[in-house]
């Protein structure tokens, strides 16, 4: 049976995608067009990336969906986590991933957190320190490590797994991760949800966006990478070519 | 070792780089003994594909001898490792072999071959990231390509394909893109017995086509170009010939076909249509500024001249959004659009059968057969001297 939207995590709700406002939908079409000016003055290969990501953002402005809307003010499902958390502001992110395993084989992997680093980019490390609690250490902007105790809220096997950070954390934040055998019997889909409570509000997430530090682009990197890991045994990569000479 | 490297618009040289390295499970590397150069690299040359970075090493049409591999051949995971020695053709879509897409043999659209990183580009213009492929662009992978020496092979327990040695390079390197290209552009024309099928452009992809439509039953096939020598050995298949700077190609078509249409039209072209046409012209000015990648013009023009009813098929690469696209004749003549990048490693086993029996000889299109380290002239001159540089094949 396909799941209803009542089970959906916050941010994934199946409601009408066109979340912009009329008056939004022609700043962002305005925008693009301004993009599209701005390539056409400096032509050459950038100019033409930049072009087409003009033309994005009119298409966005023509449809009315804008992803990138989260940058400029708090939704509603920011202010739903902030306000349940207790936190004076949240960011909520959620992305799902189609993996072609069943969904107990995806959760496995996922419930042994020392696995979590392989394909967590910015994750350096999880130590499991008791029976519900873990230890993690990130590495944030700069490369600066900061670490936070989390404790697990919820463990149902096979099908969720959820923690939160404990109190006085550096950096405050609940995670909720819900696996499911996905219909047709192709494989599972796995859900995700972060919310955490940004460092400098709203500024310090642009801030962080803009070092691609962000955990919207995060988030949906790391479920990839974890795909590529299951369903292929190893993470592509297109790394820098090696200096020793070939035997 | 030495590889063809991108600088920058119309600048490609010859440099020393490091040679690659395992670095997965599964990868290869292989020490090229061939590799050609593609209608495909010339949208790199001219800049009008996106995401290209200065030092880029180009080339995904390659083959050669297997020197290394990684720990998942050697423990002969899947049971289909590659060893040390063999001699093998690369798709140049690079495909993982067991995601959805993979197990629907749509390898171009492979889930797991584009780093996670590199598809954020593609997620937000195309709204998905299509599959890795070598030596083209970051949205596509930044794979280091095959015109070098060695070239690190991702997942090449699943891609690289072992060739009998009775059969030399260059009647099996074509395996590797353009066969396979011309061939599945052939196959999305759903030909039917008695069916016209009209292919625009006589480029290497062009005349496999032209002679993949005859493999698969056309009854005629019209290839339209201006370069003599390209429609000369499109005649010399079989085909029909239009010179699109002599006649009105839709007048042609119309009238060689009783008004009916030709049942199938292939855009075998991409993005930069030639001609003087005045679409055309206003797209060359709309790509020189740079707010549009692509001229579509042989795409509009195919779309109009096919029959009701018949099949447009698209091998020719197109980069972004297009303007004017005759959206009303797809809808009111019941158009079939197919086109993809090609999923090589489907065609390798079907195509290399045909090339033992002898039913189509790959060499033909070659024109050239150069060291690596001619490369800047050879881009230069299968960009500006097409007539006469149909096909390199160059030999680090
Ligand atoms: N889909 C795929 O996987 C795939 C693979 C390989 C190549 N390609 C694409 O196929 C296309 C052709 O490749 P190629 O190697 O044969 O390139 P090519 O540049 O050698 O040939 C293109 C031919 O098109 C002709 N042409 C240009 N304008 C025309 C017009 N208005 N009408 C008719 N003909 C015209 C040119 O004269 C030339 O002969 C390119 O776009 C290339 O990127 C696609
Ligand atoms: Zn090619
Ligand atoms: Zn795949």
């Amino acid at each position: 049976m396909a799941s209803s939207s009542a089970v959906a995590p916050p941010g994934t709700r199946l409601g009408p995608r066109q979340n912009l406002e009329t008056p939004e939908r022609v700043i962002s079409a305005l925008g693009g067009t301004v993009l599209g000016l701005v390539a056409a003055k400096r032509g050459g290969v950038s100019g033409a990336l930049l072009g087409a990501l003009g033309a994005a953002l009119v298409a966005r402005g023509a449809t009315g969906a804008a992803p990138v809307k989260r940058l400029i003010g708090p939704g509603p499902d920011d202010k739903a986590a902030a306000k349940r958390q207790g936190w004076s502001s949240a960011a909520v992110f959620s992305r799902a991933v189609a993996i072609n395993k069943p969904a107990s084989e995806v959760y496995a992997f996922f419930r042994k957190f020392s696995n979590l680093p392989t394909f967590m980019e910015n994750i350096a490390e999880i130590v499991e320190t008791g029976d519900k609690h873990s230890r993690w250490t990130v590495t944030g902007p700069g490369g600066v490590k900061v670490s936070w105790d989390a404790v697990l809220t919820a463990d149902e096997p096979g099908r969720l797994i959820a923690w939160k950070t404990l109190p006085g954390s550096t950096i405050e934040n609940t995670g909720r991760v819900e696996f499911r055998d996905a219909p047709g019997g192709r494989g599972s889909e796995v859900h995700a949800t972060i919310a955490y409570k940004p460092p400098g509000g709203t500024a310090g997430k642009l801030v962080a966006k803009l070092t691609q530090r962000e955990p919207g682009i995060q988030i949906r990197r790391d479920l990839k990478r974890l795909k590529m890991l299951l369903e292929t045994g190893e993470i592509a990569t297109n790394a820098p070519q090696g200096t020793t000479p070939k035997s | 070792m030495r590889a063809v490297r991108w600088h920058g618009k119309l600048d490609v040289r010859v440099d020393t780089v490091p040679d690659p390295e395992i670095v997965n499970p599964r990868d290869a590397i292989i020490k090229v003994t061939s590799t050609a150069i593609c209608g495909s690299d010339l949208h790199l040359y001219d800049a009008v594909i996106p995401t290209m970075q200065k030092g880029d090493i180009l080339g995904h049409e390659f083959m050669g001898e297997v020197v290394d591999v990684g720990s998942a051949h050697k423990e002969k995971l899947n049971g289909h490792g590659l060893k040390v020695g063999q001699r093998v053709v690369i798709p140049f879509t690079i495909a993982c072999g067991s995601c959805f897409f993979c197990e629907k043999q749509l390898w171009s659209c492979c889930d797991n071959s584009n780093p996670a990183d590199n598809q954020d580009i593609p997620d937000a213009l195309m709204g998905h990231s299509p599959s890795g492929l070598f030596g083209y662009s970051h949205m596509t992978g930044g794979y280091a390509g095959g015109q070098a020496e060695y070239v690190r092979v991702p997942f090449a327990d699943t891609g690289a394909f072992a060739v009998p040695d009775h059969l030399e390079d260059e009647q099996v390197l074509f395996l590797t893109d353009i066969f396979p290209t011309g061939y599945m552009a052939a196959e999305n024309c759903a030909i039917e017995k008695g069916d016209t099928v009209a292919i625009w452009g006589a480029g290497p992809v062009g005349q496999f086509a032209i002679r993949s439509a005859f493999l698969l039953g056309a009854e005629r096939v019209i290839a339209i170009d201006h370069n003599p020598a390209r429609l000369r050995l499109a005649a010399g298949a079989g085909a029909d010939t239009l010179n699109f700077e002599e006649v009105d190609v839709l007048d042609a078509l119309a009238e060689t076909t009783a008004g009916r249409g030709p049942d199938s039209c292939m855009d075998a072209v991409g993005m930069e249509a030639h001609g003087v046409a005045i679409d055309n012209v206003a797209d060359l000015a709309k790509q020189k500024m740079g707010i549009a990648f692509d001229r579509p013009h042989v795409l509009r023009q195919a779309i109009i001249a096919c029959r009701k009813g018949g099949h447009v098929s698209v091998p020719g690469v197109y980069g972004g959004v297009i303007d004017n696209f005759p959206m009303g004749a797809v809808v009111n003549k019941g158009l079939t659009i197919k086109s993809g990048q090609t999923h090589v490693h489907r065609y390798l086993k079907p195509l290399l059968d045909h090339i033992e029996a002898g039913r189509i000889d790959p060499r033909v299109v070659i024109t050239h057969r150069l060291p690596l380290d001619a490369a800047p002239m050879a881009y230069d001159q299968f960009k500006n001297n097409q007539d006469e540089f149909r096909k390199v094949v160059l030999k680090p």
